[in-house]
């Protein structure tokens, strides 16, 4: 059953990725401005020139047919050349994909980590101070903006006590010591982390507090299981479905890339890359960014949906 | 007859090249300079008096240590190869790795990097230019008139994807846009020996657009590496970042995309070692410039327009003890075009009415809080090259130009539509100011703001009244001439005649160069008559480094001009 509900989701992502190639290309496209413009920036080229780049990146084709060149070279594995670094843009992304899942993924494991106990603990003892405390997080977790906690944390681990380096990856590239990696990671990651707990909190307080009153919770205990057990083994497991609901949902900014953190502590991720292809208008690497996010989010959705099921035997696939 | 110029470093001033040329032909003594050794005392008398810039002394790093330096700039670089970015991200990387045959600095003075020297022809139809035989690439090969030859012939290359070549368009053999008209073979560049080249102008001028434009951006590369590959090859980055080698100051090491490139000090270098042992370019937010000042993350900010410290931070970054701060005036402007096929502003009176209508000064105290100049045209009253106190500005007079209005046909009823790119928060609030500078004479408009590209799109194509837009701006007086150019490709007023430009193509090929001015003050008395650009301000750069660096120059940074194995670094 499984294997055929498999089947039909990826006969469902086939004909999904090809409407988004195509609506990210025609949107892309029909956005005024010109990637000649982009490269030749106020230079004050002849037309002969912008002519000739014209023909070479196939700007003087419909925009259909740039779209079916495009989708021929992409069946090829090829991404194209990016108009703006004249790089491969397979490359261009796969360069910019592990900084970015660096601190993504990251940042997943340490909130879930985090929060998991978190809403746990608030969820058994509702309005305890243990309760107070996580939804305290919680809610200045959702409401702070990334930029400002990045700011703050700038300020004291950076500047006041001089403690962690507040931008980049490496000290010296040469080196690239793992140490000074970790070290480079922490500040990006808090913020990454501490944005998502907000949410993961809420997610688990909600969850648990609904399971913990399910019949097969009350015959549990009334069996004599201890507490512990019940809340860990037969509560938890069940009130993880909509975290990981939550953690799928986060797919296209794990692999998106978290693009105002990435800013601020200049890391050099995918988040970065996209905003770089957009503001020149530089259609390869914008569309291959947009089909490896598409890629990776449809396949991710599949898998998660299958983790539904290992999680809650209720689930059944048709 | 000729006469013959050697490179004085930062001390050829413009009024030397202006009045060697002007005398022109006929007295060999007169551009004859000083034998190379003298050259480099005066460089090291003319920068700061300090025997530290000669090149023996230099060649010996001051002590040990940490003799790394980290230096911060806005974005990345676009590509590794130095000819296909028109940023100048990569154009500063491209200045540690590469060399041109000179520099122009902001006041008008040539230095020397590959040429040693040059003579102007008698008729000023082709000048001579002679290499340094010391200069070697990483690779230890010797820099020969082949390499100059093959590197102006593939920035030439109309299959090769250059967007500098514009700057080729003086020579001949070249179109108006610098590629090659009839085979690079044609291109005016020639071997005279393994050290000398003739380059041939397209027809007879001053050497001035030459030694200020032609050559900033012209990088001179190994034929023997890159000659190998075809041009199909050589488009791709990875071509260049697989093989690179130049003859800068420093020599590739690593690189993270995105984030960095570190570099190491060509101990060969022919102009003198670099006390710097490892330079790192980075990236940052510039949000985080003074934070990273103040840790010691970085140790400067890059200047040349990739990257200044926020007025919001200029303060804090004057008062911080380690830090030595800079406020450097640059050609960098701002502008309000106009739209000149808009039916709402009719005429040039109209035009020139709604320029003096616009209160800089307000802009310049109040959003630069002094930190740049009011301007009216596309340089600063201190350009070396062009006259500006023969011509009459259109001075804020918001009576005269109410007036002027009335008189001229200008509908007060309507609104014009303001676009302003989003990115630079002093240019967004600056177009409030002036949209309350224009309620006050009554004319009304409405403010849109649209990322780069679109606003690029829509001033193109006409689609507004009025449009802020910035240039880097240059030394060459013609810099600004692709913007009037009714055949061009940057035509943002939409200018519909040759009428600027051919004032333009006029001045550029007077051989006498007073006259040459006088025909640039020509020019821009019917640009400011006219007003198709109402030029604003220029903010300066705001620069900081730590103290722990010496003997920099931050006023050759807005030519891209780092100059870097003149700084000394403390460990």
């Amino acid at each position: 059953m499984k294997l055929k509900y498999v089947g039909k989701r990826i006969l469902i992502i086939i004909p999904t990725f090809i409407g988004i190639t195509i609506l990210a290309y025609f949107l892309s496209a029909m956005a005024p401005g010109s990637p000649i413009d982009m490269i030749l920036g106020t230079q004050n080229l002849g037309p002969d020139d912008v002519a000739r780049l014209t023909k070479l990146y196939g700007l003087d084709q419909p925009v259909i047919i740039q779209y079916f060149n495009w989708f021929r070279l992409l069946l090829q594995g090829n991404l194209g050349l990016s108009y703006r670094t004249s790089e491969p843009v397979l490359s261009m992304i796969l360069s910019r994909m592990g900084p970015t899942l660096l601190i993504t993924l990251t940042s997943v494991v340490i909130s879930v980590i985090l929060s998991i106990p978190m809403g746990v603990a608030a969820a058994v003892k509702p309005y305890s101070a243990w309760d107070y405390i996580a939804s305290g997080i919680s809610f200045l977790a959702a409401a702070a903006p990334n930029f400002f906690v990045s700011l703050i944390l700038v300020y004291i681990f950076g500047v006041r006590l001089g403690i962690l380096p507040t931008s980049g990856m490496y000290t010296s590239a040469s080196a690239k010591e793992f140490g000074d990696l970790v070290r480079h990671m922490i500040l990006p990651v808090a913020v990454l982390a501490f944005q998502q707990i907000g949410n993961l909190i809420r997610q688990v307080r909600g969850s648990m507090l609904e399971i913990l009153q399910e019949d097969y919770i009350r015959t549990a205990r009334e069996k004599g299981l201890k507490e512990g057990r019940i809340v860990i083994r037969h509560g938890l497991r069940n009130a993880l479905v909509p975290v990981v609901t939550t953690v799928g949902m986060n797919l296209p900014f794990i692999i998106g890339g978290a693009v105002v953190t990435e800013q601020i502590f200049s890391w050099p991720g995918i988040g970065s890359l996209m905003v770089q292809s957009i503001n020149a208008r530089d259609y390869p690497a914008i569309m291959g960014i947009t089909v490896f996010i598409a890629v990776v989010v449809l396949i991710g959705n599949l898998i998660i949906d299958l983790i539904y099921g290992i999680l809650d035997p209720r689930i059944s696939y048709k | 007859m000729r006469k013959k110029t050697r490179f004085l470093a930062a001390a050829l001033a413009a009024a030397m090249v202006f009045s060697m040329a002007a005398c022109g032909g006929g007295d060999d003594s007169k551009g004859t300079q000083a034998p190379a050794s003298d050259n480099k005392e005066t460089q090291a008398a003319t920068q700061g008096g300090s025997s530290d810039n000669d090149k023996s002394d230099a060649n010996t790093p001051s002590g040990g240590g940490n003799k790394t330096v980290t230096i911060a700039m806005t974005s990345p670089w676009a590509s590794w190869n130095p000819y296909v970015d028109s940023g100048n991200y990569s154009d500063i990387i491209a200045d540690q790795l590469y060399e041109r045959l000179w520099v122009a600095n902001k006041d008008g003075t040539v230095e020397p990097r590959l040429a040693e020297s040059y003579e102007v022809a008698e008729d000023h139809t082709h000048m001579i230019v002679h290499l340094d035989k010391n200069a070697k690439f990483h690779d230890g090969e010797p820099v020969t008139a082949d390499d100059v030859i093959f590197s102006v012939q593939l920035d030439a290359n109309p299959e090769f994807n250059s967007v500098k070549r514009d700057q080729l368009q003086y020579v001949a053999g070249t179109t108006t846009g610098g590629l090659a008209e009839n085979g690079v073979e044609n291109v005016g560049f020639e071997k005279i020996d393994d050290y000398t080249v003739k380059i041939t102008f397209k027809e007879a001028m001053n050497e001035l657009p030459i030694l200020t434009m032609m050559n900033r951006y012209v990088y001179i590369v190994p034929e023997h590496i890159y000659s190998k590959y075809s041009i199909a090859e050589l488009n791709e980055s990875e071509t260049w970042k697989n093989n690179m080698v130049g003859c800068g100051p420093f020599k590739f090491d690593t690189a993270i995309d995105g984030d960095r490139v570190e570099l190491v000090r060509y101990e060969d270098y022919h102009l003198g070692t670099p006390d710097i042992e490892r330079l790192i370019i980075r990236v940052v937010e510039p949000s985080q410039f003074l934070s990273g000042l103040m840790t010691g993350e970085i140790d400067m900010i890059a200047g040349a327009g990739i990257g200044s410290l926020s007025l919001a931070d200029w303060p804090t970054a004057q008062a911080e003890e380690s830090l030595e701060t800079v406020s450097t005036t640059n050609f960098a402007y701002q502008t309000m075009i106009i739209n000149m096929t808009s039916e709402k502003i009719p005429n040039a009176k109209c035009r020139n009415a709604i320029n003096m209508a616009i209160n800089r000064q307000s802009i310049v105290d109040n959003l630069l809080l002094g930190e740049g100049t009011v301007l009216y045209a596309p340089f600063s009253d201190d350009h070396p090259f062009v006259d500006t106190s023969k011509l009459t500005m259109p001075e804020y007079n918001p009576e005269a130009a109410k007036k002027q209005l009335e008189e001229n046909g200008f509908d007060f009823s309507q609104t014009l539509e303001l676009i302003v790119p989003t990115g630079n928060e002093v240019r967004i609030q600056s177009t409030v100011l002036i949209q309350q500078d224009l309620e006050a004479i009554g004319v009304k408009t409405n403010i849109t703001q649209y990322d780069f590209p679109t606003l690029m799109d829509m001033m193109k194509k006409g689609q507004y009244d009025l449009g802020m837009c910035g240039s880097a701006g240059a030394i060459e007086p013609t810099e600004a001439s692709g913007w009037i150019n009714n055949e061009g490709t940057t035509n943002f007023p939409c200018v519909q005649d040759d009428t600027f430009i051919s004032l333009y193509n006029k001045a550029k090929y007077i051989l006498d160069l007073d006259e040459q001015k006088e025909a640039y003050v020509e020019v821009w008395q019917k640009l400011l008559d006219e007003s198709p650009i109402c030029y604003l301000y220029s903010s300066n750069h705001l620069l900081a480094y730590n103290k722990r660096l010496s003997n920099l120059d931050p006023n050759k940074f807005p030519q891209v001009n780092w100059a870097t194995w003149e700084w000394k670094v403390a460990d």
